[in-house]
């Protein structure tokens, strides 16, 4: 059964298309996040969802019915706004019982339900304040309280961390994770930020010019990107483009500016350009200047930038191209000891390389 | 009120009143301090025709001869706003040299000491003048009469008394005149009591009747005509020289004397006190009494009180006042019953409006 | 001690402005106060202390009724600038710029046009012989023409006309200020575009509607000369009268406790508004 279905939804403003034939489907309380830079179209998505957008063809489906042509107060959804929309001049409670007011739903229950969605979120000790007089933390909460007190099929969440400094938004994820989890409520959430969406969601839609570029569980976002768009959107520093020189029984030779690397990768076909990517924390380092027969590879340290728990260093390589490395900062991390312009020699190993 | 001590007090309290009033009108104000130069005359013009004929006949022939400087202030409506003179005497001086004044504004302006004594001596031209249209205060000009003006494609046959205006075979399409209230409440007494006075609960209970016949009450001449125009009314109280103007334009309108009787009034044209060119404004009074800007007149549409004019026999019947047999049904008005009935009158009317 | 210089400072800055209006409104209210306890007799003016005026403006029967009839037709004609100008505000809110615009100029285009020709234009249109009351001749809908001016509805009609831009911007400046967020969250817990309004866009336009209602209500309760041709004088207001009492009377006397008289109505709305922003804020 699922929660939530898009059937080939397109939307298009006059001639530009923000989502461009989009499938999906959300159910069994999992929570999807909707990842792309703006524009891409996944606002627009969610709005589709929400009702507050009308899709220009396809259907959408909610609890397996057609709402497609329902406007947003007869969807059952919950809706959490990037900057809250709580309603101003109404205090916390009356926030939080609105949608059980719009239900006519009684008082005394509407009371008690509304106390309850409150300590849900630990706001009940603040439930006459108005919602100019809280955090943005807090605010948060009550919209989040306000959006399930309904019980709605599906929570549709439009980047609610946006609004908060950093320290606050991991401890809020977290939070809205294990509300999530332990109401089983499947999810729908739209966010930029590519660390957002792996810690948080089950699945991820990468989304690019209104069209799905990637379906996949984080893992095999981060770690297996179908595109040279989801690799660079997911962080990936080092990506080229190749020519396949050979392909042998589970190794693949491949050229970068000259250079050869080997690879592990399959589907590569010789002789085709393929784009190459290289996972930063996975390259080696050698120390002294490689033989000629060595796989290691010349390089030239060009920048060193320390980051706390991770030490990155980008490399000048004789091929020509530069390279970043990555190495978790421990007392045995050869990039803690590397300076700006030491020749040193590297190693790609060939599961550290991906082709596209 | 005879004389109370502290006098100082009163008249500073005066002079900061008026200059609170002169204050609320930031034009006169700065037109009542400009240079004073004794070439210059400041009057006061009407708008529409009677204003162009102003102009004309009694405005520009004048600068011409004596080679000065008119400069002119444009009135809404028909009166002199005497209440803003007043406070511009009291703060110094009055924005004009000249003022016309309606009978009653006379009274006032007598009582409160707003215009100036002219001796006979000063206007030659008072002897080519009927004594009556000769005040203290300066000549009577302007001789108009208030009778009954109608539609002659409408009204038929042509009315020969006030009481057609309550006929119900002109439901809602007579007009009362507004502005001036005390004419019409004579009006309505001369019609049914035959005498100007008392206005009482009967004259409004005349009004109470006429309620069903009337569109609107008019508080400008220029309303009335625009009444004629659209249509709205068939006939109302009105002063023949605007019937003889839209006649001359095609209108079907005609003026007639009702049997009842009719009014006569005037303007008379005096100096403000405290005015900065006494002498040729009297030049200038001098001037418009004279034969030719009187002949003028005549031919505009309205009476004149110099002697030496002759008129055409059109000319006779367009001013009214010329032919003694209609000028023996005007009317005396009591003008200092006017003036001191004006707010008891007033509310009366008010009242009788909001009923 | 920085604080206080800090306000003072900030004082300081309205000094031009609280020159200005002590000179054209202060100094004049207070003059009115003084004249307005001057006598009036025999067309003649004295001052002192005399309690005439308030006793006519009070006990003469036709100042107070004139008085609420003057209340009575600016909140006519406040109503129907909310019932009008609320649906133009949402509709801007709504527009595209290029439409918004046009809208603008379309509610404020009659504050550019003279009151004469605006008033010429109306008979045109209301009149016996007008536009309508032709065209429902024509068509047989009528046998007699309709009274659509010289009566209250004709100067209502032609106030609401002018005045509606005074309703309009306020309710739209503040519709402008409510986060769409909060409406579509609203429909989303189930609730009806109609209670969508009522329950979420109506109360936070609340100070833009009493700003607009504020400005019209006073504006109506000075207006003068519309009704004098709207209404063929028929339809009285205190400022007609207090005119009256100036231009024919000459009674500079009782004209200022009138004048006072509708200050101090003007001030209560001022107030009554204040409260109602106030409760506005607070919910």
């Amino acid at each position: 059964m699922s929660d939530v279905e898009i059937q080939s939804a397109v939307k298009k403003y006059g001639r530009f298309t923000a989502v461009d034939s989009l499938d999906l489907t959300v159910g069994g309380g999992e929570f999807v996040t909707l990842l792309g830079p703006s524009g891409c179209g996944k606002t627009t998505t969610l709005r589709m969802v929400g009702g507050f957008v009308r899709p220009t063809s396809g259907r959408i489906r909610i609890s397996d019915i057609d709402v497609t042509d329902k406007p947003p107060q007869k969807r059952k959804v919950g809706f959490v706004f990037q900057n809250y929309a709580l309603f101003p001049h109404m205090d916390v409670a009356r926030n939080v019982g609105f949608g059980l007011r719009m239900a006519n739903c009684e008082k005394s229950l509407r009371e008690q339900r509304v106390s309850e969605a409150l300590s849900m979120v630990r706001m009940d000790h603040l439930a006459d304040r108005m919602p100019s007089q809280l955090s943005g933390g807090q605010q948060q909460r009550v919209a989040l309280a306000r959006a399930l007190i309904v019980q709605p099929s599906v929570l549709l969440l439009d980047e609610p961390f946006g609004a908060l400094d950093k320290q606050l938004r991991d401890h809020m994820r977290v939070e809205l994770r294990d509300l999530q989890k332990s109401l089983g409520i499947s999810t729908l959430f739209v966010t930029h930020d590519q660390d957002e969406a792996l810690s948080m969601s089950d699945r991820i839609v990468v989304m690019s010019e209104g069209k799905a570029a990637q379906l996949g569980s984080p893992s095999e976002i981060y770690e297996s990107p179908n595109s040279r768009f989801v690799a660079e959107f997911m962080g990936h520093s080092n990506i080229f483009d190749c020519l396949v020189e050979d392909v042998s029984e589970g190794l693949t030779r491949i050229s970068i500016k000259g250079a050869s690397i080997f690879a592990r990768s399959p589907g590569a076909r010789k002789g085709s350009t393929m784009t190459a990517m290289i996972r930063p924390e996975n390259i080696e380092f050698a120390e002294s200047t490689p033989g000629p027969d060595s796989s290691a590879i010349a390089a030239s340290v060009a920048g060193k930038e320390y980051l706390g728990s991770i030490v990155q260093v980008s490399l000048e390589l004789e091929a020509g191209f530069s390279l970043v490395a990555r190495q978790t900062n421990s007392e045995s991390a050869t990039t803690r000891r590397l300076e700006t312009g030491q020749n040193v020699a590297v190693r790609i190993p060939p599961e550290a390389v991906r082709l596209l | 009120m005879k004389d109370q001590p502290g006098i100082s007090r009163r008249n500073a309290l005066k002079t900061a009143t008026a200059a609170a009033g002169a204050m609320a009108t930031p034009y006169f104000f700065v037109k009542a301090h400009a240079a004073s130069d004794p070439k210059v005359l400041r009057l006061y013009n009407f708008d529409g025709t009677l204003g162009d004929f102003y102009t004309e006949h009694w405005y520009n022939p004048f600068q011409e001869k004596f080679d000065l400087k008119l400069e002119f202030i444009r009135l809404k409506g028909s009166r002199v706003p005497l209440e803003k003179v007043q406070a511009q005497i009291g703060a110094g001086q009055p924005e004009t040299d000249l003022f016309p004044l309606h009978p009653d504004q006379l009274i006032f302006a007598k009582r409160n000491n707003l215009a100036m004594e002219i001796p006979r001596s000063a206007i030659p031209e008072y002897d080519n003048v009927y004594d009556e249209f000769i005040t203290d205060y300066g000549p009577c000009l302007v001789l108009w009469s208030y009778g009954l003006a109608y539609n002659t494609e409408a009204v038929s046959p042509a009315p020969t008394s006030w009481k057609a205006l309550w006929d119900p075979a002109y439901a809602g399409r007579v007009a009362l005149n507004e502005a001036l209230k005390d004419q019409t409440l004579q009006m309505v007494n001369l019609a049914f009591k035959g005498q100007l006075y008392p206005v009482d609960d009967a004259t409004f209970s005349h009004l109470t009747d006429i309620r069903p016949n009337l569109v609107a009450l008019w508080s400008s001449g220029a309303d009335a005509e625009q009444l004629f125009r659209n249509d709205e009314i068939v006939m109302t109280p009105f002063w023949n020289g605007r019937v003889t103007k839209l006649k001359s334009e095609g209108l079907p309108l005609e003026f007639v004397v009702p049997d009842e009787g009719f009014f006569v009034r005037c303007s008379v044209y005096g100096i403000p006190r405290n005015a900065r060119n006494p002498e040729v404004a009297m030049e200038w009074l001098n001037f418009v009494c004279g034969h030719d800007p009187q002949k003028r007149m005549v031919e505009f549409g309205y009476g004149t009180p110099n002697k030496m004019v002759e008129h055409t026999p059109e000319q006779a019947k367009a001013v009214i006042v010329a032919d003694p047999e209609v000028v023996k049904k005007a009317v005396a008005e009591d003008f200092t019953r006017i003036l001191d009935n004006n707010a008891a009158w007033t509310d009366m009317w008010n009242k009788w409006k909001a009923s | 001690m920085t604080e206080a210089n800090e306000n003072f400072r900030a004082w300081w800055l309205l000094s031009p402005t609280l020159l200005l209006y002590s000179l054209t409104f202060l100094l004049p209210v207070c003059l009115l106060v003084v004249m307005s306890f001057a006598k009036f007799e025999n067309s003649v003016t004295s001052f002192g202390f005399y309690l005439d005026n308030y006793r006519k403006v009070f006990g003469d029967g036709i100042t107070i009724l004139i008085f609420w009839r003057t209340v009575k037709l600016s909140i006519y004609i406040t109503v129907a600038c909310v019932l009008l100008g609320f649906p133009v505000a949402m509709v801007m809110r709504r527009a595209s710029p290029r439409g918004r615009l046009w809208l603008l100029f379309f509610i404020v285009s009659p504050l550019l046009t003279s009151i004469i020709v605006r008033n010429v234009a109306w008979v045109l249109i209301l009149g016996r012989s007008g536009i309508i009351n032709d065209t429902l001749r024509e068509w047989g809908l009528i046998a007699a023409p309709l009274p659509l001016m010289y009566n209250t509805f004709g100067v209502v009609l032609a106030v609401v006309h002018v005045y509606l831009s005074f309703m309009v911007l306020p309710i739209y400046g503040a519709l402008q200020a409510i986060n769409p967020s909060t409406e579509e969250a609203a429909a989303s817990l189930g609730a009806s575009p109609l209670r969508v309004f009522w329950f979420v866009t109506l109360p936070q336009s609340l100070p833009g509607l009493a700003a607009g209602c504020t400005l019209v209500f006073i504006l109506s309760m000075g207006v003068y000369l519309t009704p004098v041709i709207m209404g063929g004088n028929f339809v009285l207001t205190l400022p007609m009268l207090i005119t009256d009492v100036v231009r024919n009377q000459y009674n500079w006397p009782a004209a200022s406790a009138m004048s006072l008289m509708l200050l101090a109505a003007i001030g209560a709305m001022v107030l009554a508004s204040t409260a109602v922003r106030r409760f506005g804020r607070q919910g």
